[in-house]
């Protein structure tokens, strides 16, 4: 019906224009001063705890001074990254890194020796989990909360702790419940407004996202509910698919997926999943830093951790879960911590008959075409 | 009842025209790419009516396939190449399993399972193991690329060439020309490497019989020969392979209709 | 066609894990491996090969002693207490490389999707992995010391063979502290009780004293061996320290380790007694050269054109005793020290206080760092390392190949930027 397609169309548009609801949000938001930050076992609270906007770093820049730093095979985030503290990026008061993988490793390094006027800290994440890695990680984020003291020139106090992991908690959940959106609408919902809330969530002053995310989730409710008949649509339409990767914020990327009839039913990426998926349970017979270090430790894993074979299962166990036709394998070109097990993932998931894509995605320097015509044929193979 | 199908690639633009009632190819064109999309699959698609002594509205519809693909203003839908080449060449061999595409810029391996890919690979962003490969070689070794068939065939010896990316294998070749080695033997040597290049693909999806081969490439009966060799299985090739993909598109548009 | 060639044609023409185990039988031989040996012109070299083979020989026999594979860095000491033979997939890559089995090995980890952005160390071995061509191992040991790539590949290896449970990674901190001192110790002493309790046997505190003194003689003569480059610029023939990776490592513990570096001292010692002067050959004047990360382990034309412009390497970083002195009655504690002491560990600083000290030592007139292909942690650095030695006047060249895949890059265009650094050393 001709009227009910208008309705729909109506309410997509006012959905995916972000800039109605995100009025707050955004890179130069907040009025307090940054911390940037790398991955997401940094933990968010300490920041935020000490007063400082935890921001992190999604590299926007075209890399071309960074070259000069790195090797060309190198890690396309990290020399995006870089770039961005070459040029007039914004000041932040400190950074956080992690020895996550060697491309952060190296990164660290360089920052050290070529950033000498923001000061730096490297929080150690153990591979393994278990009492010991815990134990060892509590005490690292104990330096880090030294570290973020000394910027702040003033101690951290548990309760400041407490609230701010009572606000980081909250913003857990509300992405979580974006993420049901996504799932539940494919047809209203963008891919690329899913990824572009996901980013504003990274970068903006916590209390300001909230409320901004509050009202857009009131909104999406609201209309939803009031429209369901028009909104009911033939879901089968919308393969399910399930995107793994690394840091992947390609904004051309989520616009061709958003072109695409697809229904994007989980993503394990760090930009989202595995961000939002690990609320801190503060137990109170607990000491506040091991119940963060336990919270961190073991959130969805990433694949740089030991155990392998337990994040392959993750990954089957939400391939299952969420009846997922088809994965998209989203690796950063040169990225080792991904690339190696994707050999014996592509076996696994074969034998369980869910097709691959495959895609080596060189961060910032995109070739739309190639990409769009895989992922194209990917969906009509599905 | 007619429907067309029309391939943007990066070098040439193929037009097929075909009767939904017999399955025949009614006409079909081969037109230079050029720098505009939109004129050649125009160009191409005006020839293959008059070829076929049809008017515009004796098609039903028209799906556009190819890294062009997108806004050909009369297509009515566009599908990828990848899905194109594998309907497409399974009208011409029923039975296959591999197909094996080498065009200008891209190459590909599709696996069907009864005519539906199930798989997939492309090449990356690189030209070894493409049709543009062979080019430049052919440019430094100043041979016709017609002629590298021939030339295959009729050596026995070969040089190896160790590198396999193209800036690479052009300076390795004019130095071997310098050290006076046999043109012919670089020659059957470069066809081995391209084929070693695209044996590795295959095997990454998995080889099954039957095998076809489309794309441009596929007429160099050399790179053929030698695959045939590297797989170990005989590959079928289209009568005029750079239209496969232009007839699996003729095929999704009656879908349409 | 020389016997090692006929060898090497052989091996290429049957690779199978079958034809190794039979070639190893017939050369490990004892007059016939000696025999082997003695061909070698430098007694370093001969004992490398003898013991390579033997090393070889018990990993790939079918006796009783399980088999561990181990990656490169980890503290070879608890394999010998505990009784396991280590066999290293990353110094096998480089054997496939001197072979020319890498187009065997490549191809099939490229088959089975293992991106050719990857190092092809561990590519080559993960390519021998799928053709069976190594021996099935009891355990796999490896670490995140110094790189991503062991961990994963060894990991996949691991589920290859079905022994995940017998997967351990050392876990080695990023900062040398009494934290992660303690970390690590109790690891490496839960990965010792856990293999003991496996394989049904008591943990042998008295073995592992024996190890770690046999492990702190090695040391002690690696030590003296190097201390004597740093005068000495006359070479045995065909000396290459950049061959030594697989006794410098997996032998530590071992009395072949102790007679190997034993009698690399002695020959280096008659060397220097016998040349005098030690700034010029043949009349002409010597520079040196330290050299960082590995080098190619095909042909490659690179150290003859360094001895031919009267080069010499006088230090190989992968040579460099890094550890202190270990305590045979802390054991654990000790090997713990070793990883977290190591220059690849943590901080690039480690490694450029390492190199800066060393070129200061060793008196080098430049450094080459072979930058191998797809090696994150190393090229990473490349640019700090350049900068570090240029504030104390040494050049650096970052020369970009790779140390397992000829046809990865362009020996030409290797050769032209050596010679174009030769030039500038020599301005």
């Amino acid at each position: 019906m001709p009227e009910e397609q208008e309705i729909t169309r109506t309410i997509k548009k006012k959905i995916n224009n972000t800039a109605d609801f995100f009025k707050k949000s955004g890179y130069m938001s907040s009025s307090r001063p940054s911390v940037g930050w790398f991955c997401t076992y940094t933990p968010e609270e300490l920041i935020i705890a000490g007063g400082f906007t935890p921001v992190r770093i999604f590299g926007r820049n075209k890399i071309s001074r960074s070259e000069s730093y790195f090797p060309i095979n190198f890690c396309p985030y990290v020399k995006a990254s870089w770039e961005g503290f070459l040029g007039d990026s914004r000041d932040f008061e400190g950074l956080i890194f992690t020895n996550s993988c060697d491309g952060m490793r190296r990164f660290f390094d360089i920052a050290r020796r070529y950033l000498n006027d923001v000061p730096s800290h490297l929080l150690d994440i153990p591979h393994l989990k278990n009492k010991e890695s815990l134990d060892f990680f509590a005490g690292n984020i104990k330096d880090t909360k030294i570290f973020i003291e000394k910027l702040r020139g003033k101690k951290i106090t548990g309760s400041e702790i407490e609230n701010a992991a009572a606000v980081v908690n909250n913003k857990r959940q509300l992405l979580k419940e974006l993420q049901g959106f996504i799932r539940k609408f494919p047809h209203i919902l963008n891919i690329s407004t899913y990824y572009k809330i996901m980013e504003l969530a990274l970068v903006s002053d916590p209390e300001s996202f909230l409320d901004d995310i509050r009202k857009y989730l009131d909104f999406l409710k609201k209309v939803t509910d009031e429209n369901s008949s028009h909104l009911k649509t033939d879901l089968k339409k919308y393969p399910p698919i399930m995107i793994i990767g690394s840091f992947i914020a390609e904004t051309k990327l989520w616009e061709i997926l958003t072109e695409m009839d697809v229904r994007l039913a989980f993503d394990d990426l760090c930009t989202s999943g595995r961000y939002f998926e690990n609320p801190i349970k503060l137990d109170k017979s607990k000491n506040l830093i091991e119940s963060i270090a336990s919270g961190y430790l073991n959130k969805p894993q990433c694949m740089r951790m030991a155990d392998l074979g337990f994040k392959f299962s993750e990954i089957k166990n939400n391939i299952i879960n969420n009846d997922i036709k088809g994965v998209m394998f989203m690796g950063l070109k040169f990225c080792d911590t991904m690339l190696y097990p994707f050999s014996t993932l592509k076996k696994e998931l074969s034998d369980m008959g869910i097709p691959v894509l495959y895609l080596e995605i060189e961060y910032n320097n995109f070739s739309e075409g190639q990409i769009k015509t895989r992922m194209q044929a990917f969906l009509e193979m599905l | 009842m007619y429907t067309c199908g029309i391939d943007v690639g990066s070098v040439s633009t193929e037009v097929v025209i075909l009767n939904s009632e017999n399955d025949k190819i009614e006409s079909y064109v081969i037109t230079p790419t050029g720098s505009n999309n939109k004129n050649a699959a125009q160009t191409g698609f005006e020839k293959s009516l008059s070829q076929a002594e049809l008017e515009r509205d004796d098609i039903t519809s028209v799906v556009a396939t190819g890294y062009g693909r997108i806004n050909i203003p009369f297509a009515d839908k566009n599908i990828t190449e990848i899905s194109c080449h594998g309907r497409g060449a399974s009208s011409l061999f029923p039975d296959l399993k591999t197909v094996i595409d080498i065009g200008g810029q891209d190459s590909k391996i599709i696996k069907l399972s009864n005519g539906n890919p199930v798989d997939f690979l492309m090449n990356d962003k690189c030209a070894a193991g493409t049709g543009r490969f062979l080019e430049v070689m052919a440019n430094a070794l100043e041979i016709s690329l017609e002629d590298f068939a021939t030339i295959f065939i009729n050596t026995n010896d070969k040089v190896d060439i160790t590198s396999t990316c193209t800036v690479f294998a052009e300076s390795e070749i004019v130095s071997l020309i310098g050290h006076g080695e046999d043109k012919n033997k670089i020659i059957k040597g470069l066809v081995y490497s391209i084929a070693d290049r695209i044996t590795s693909m295959v095997e990454r999806v998995g080889l099954e019989e039957q095998v076809c081969m489309t794309g441009g490439v596929a007429k160099n009966l050399g790179v053929v020969k030698a695959l045939e060799e590297k797989l170990g299985t005989r590959i079928n090739i289209p009568d005029e392979p750079q239209i496969t993909g232009a007839i699996g598109a003729a095929y999704f548009a009656r879908k349409i209709s | 066609m020389g016997v090692k060639d006929k060898i090497k044609n052989n091996i290429r023409n049957n690779i199978s894990q079958r034809y190794i185990k039979k070639l190893l039988g017939i050369l490990s031989v004892k007059p016939l491996l000696y025999t082997y040996g003695n061909t070698f012109p430098s007694k370093a070299d001969k004992y490398l090969n003898i013991f390579t083979i033997e090393s070889l020989k018990k990993a790939y026999s079918d006796n009783k002693k399980p088999v561990s594979y181990g990656s490169i860095f980890l503290p070879y000491e608890m394999f010998h207490a505990l009784g396991i033979t280590p066999f290293l997939p990353e110094v096998m890559a480089g054997f496939t490389a001197g072979l020319g089995l890498t187009s065997q090995t490549l191809k099939e980890a490229s088959s089975k999707w293992y991106s050719q952005d990857l190092c092809t160390f561990h590519r080559s071995a993960s390519g021998a992995v799928e053709l069976d061509l190594f021996p099935e191992p009891e355990f796999i040991i490896t670490t995140n010391l110094a790189c991503d790539a062991a961990q994963k590949s060894f990991y996949i290896d691991s589920m290859k063979y079905n022994i995940e449970k017998n997967f351990y990674q050392i876990d080695v901190p990023y900062h040398n502290s009494e934290k992660s001192l303690s970390y690590l110790t109790a690891q490496i002493k839960n990965i010792c009780n856990d293999i003991c309790l496996k394989r049904g046997e008591k943990l042998n505190l008295n073995r592992f004293k024996e190890v770690i003194n046999l492990s702190n003689e090695f040391r002690k003569w690696a030590i003296k061996a190097n201390n004597l480059r740093k005068e000495l610029i006359n070479y045995p023939p065909y000396y290459n320290g950049l061959n030594f990776v697989l006794p410098f490592h997996a032998l530590a513990g071992t009395k072949e380790a102790v007679t190997l570096y034993r009698q690399m001292y002695v020959e280096f010692k008659n060397y220097l007694d016998k040349k005098e002067g030690t700034d010029t050959y043949d009349n002409r004047p010597v520079k040196r050269i330290i050299w960082l990360h590995l080098k190619p382990y095909y042909k490659s034309e690179i150290f003859y054109i360094l001895n031919r412009e009267n080069y010499r390497v006088v230090f190989e970083e992968i040579n460099h005793v890094y550890w202190p002195e270990l305590d045979p009655e802390k054991p654990f504690e000790s090997m713990a020290k070793k990883m977290l002491s190591h220059y690849l560990s943590g901080s690039i600083e480690n490694r450029i206080n390492m190199i800066i000290k060393a070129a200061g030592d060793y008196k080098a007139d430049g450094a080459i760092l072979f930058s191998h292909w797809g090696c994150r942690q190393s090229n990473g650095g490349a640019r700090i390392i350049k900068d570090s030695l240029k504030e104390i006047n040494v050049p650096t060249l970052v020369l970009d190949g790779d140390c397992v895949n000829r046809n990865n890059s362009s020996q030409g265009q290797a050769k032209t930027r050596l010679q174009g650094f030769i030039e500038i050393l020599k301005s």
